[in-house]
């Protein structure tokens, strides 16, 4: 029995210093999911996704250590705006079997881009090169709306490819936002993310 | 019992710890990598004037394609850094990061007398230099960061325009 209790001490040690690490360990992951829950969305513009405090010297930390994985070196909002989507109007995720068309009217900054983005977060390799459509480049109608379409290959010329994995999703900046677009994010007209069809 | 409620507690404070110390050592070491990795390919207080980003070239997550990036890692520790560029009406812009991303500063071309750009950086807290005629002041809050200058371009046959004027840019120690 007294050589049991001896055993048992240092044992009971193991599993106490296991435990704690673990416990380290799932903290930091926590700390990782809060960025990718938090950071960078605190505010939601229809399909799209932003926040204030991106690149700010005034951001939580949450949005500080999310602009630090997927946006690094992103400007302040007094400079540019960010949105994001993973998803359509629908709240679906972008998939990559699917056709969207993404369409808007004038948006309130001095230029504007929409690029695509695969799951690393870096652009998606396509046989037109075609990464972004811009306020430049983008077809526009009678009535001032423009509009894309987004499908997994660039298979028309108003097509901006995805790539074949899920988990791409869209980045939109804007450049030398207008003043009312910077006071009040929830005033920036999204532009609308809708399913056409799935194959 | 009371042994299980003390292991308890304290697996939730190394919970907590583990969370901050993620939380807020994750910008800096992800500025850290950033810095030392552009560091090697590029130096150290010099320009460097990268393609036009593709998905074939592309080391940055989240770059716009239709910008033409130029960058410079600082560092003061030996003494302030010097920095002009000229930006072009396209919308270009000048902007500082500090070691743990913040953008602590940035001017863009309207905010220029003919996108003329001339910075003199030193570490916040160090007794401001004195600046060449026409140079600002900027006080950086830490002493290594990165300068960027972006660069919009809206028509691709206007690329080897703005490509010569990004290179008018210089960053040097002052």
């Amino acid at each position: 029995m007294a050589q049991k209790g001896k055993e048992s001490a240092p044992v009971k040690w193991v599993v106490f210093l296991i435990l704690v690490c673990v416990s380290l360990a799932l903290g930091g992951v926590s700390a990782i999911g809060g960025m990718a829950l938090v950071g960078g969305n605190q505010l939601r513009l229809g399909a799209w996704t932003t926040s204030p405090a991106i690149g700010a010297t005034s951001a939580d930390p949450y949005t500080r250590g999310a602009t630090a994985l997927w946006g690094i070196l992103a400007l302040n909002r007094e400079e540019a705006i960010y949105l994001t989507s993973f998803k359509d109007d629908a709240g679906e995720p972008l998939q990559p079997n699917c056709i969207y068309r993404v369409s808007g009217g004038a948006m309130p900054a001095r230029w504007w881009s929409i690029t695509a983005y695969g799951p690393n977060h870096m652009m998606i390799d396509n046989a037109a090169d075609r990464y972004s459509f811009t306020q430049e480049n983008v077809a526009v109608d009678a009535a001032g709306l423009w509009s894309f379409r987004l499908a997994a290959e660039p298979i028309a010329e108003d097509v901006l490819p995805l790539g074949s994995l899920p988990g791409a999703s869209l980045g939109m900046r804007l450049y030398n936002p207008a003043p009312e677009a910077l006071s009040d994010l929830s005033t920036i007209p999204a532009p609308s993310i809708t399913k056409v069809s799935c194959s | 019992m009371k042994n299980g409620i003390r292991l308890v507690l304290i697996c939730g404070v190394a919970f907590a710890l583990g969370h901050a110390a993620v939380l807020f050592a994750t910008p800096y070491v992800m500025m850290d990598r950033f810095l030392d990795r552009a560091a090697a390919r590029n130096g150290v207080n010099v320009m460097a004037f990268r393609d036009r980003p593709t998905a074939k070239n592309n080391r940055v997550v989240r770059q716009g394609p239709d910008i033409l990036y130029s960058s410079c890692v600082f560092d003061l520790s030996n003494g302030p850094v010097r920095m002009h560029a000229v930006l072009p009406d396209t919308y270009g812009s000048l902007s500082l990061f500090a070691d743990n991303t913040d953008n602590f500063y940035t001017v863009n071309d309207r905010e220029t007398r003919e996108g003329l750009v001339d910075l003199v950086v030193y570490p916040a807290g160090a007794t401001p230099p004195e600046a060449p005629p026409g140079a600002s002041l900027v006080a950086s809050p830490s002493d290594r960061g990165n300068m960027i200058i972006r660069m919009v371009v809206r028509r691709d046959d206007d690329e080897q325009r703005l490509d010569a004027l990004r290179r008018q840019a210089v960053c040097e120690a002052l």
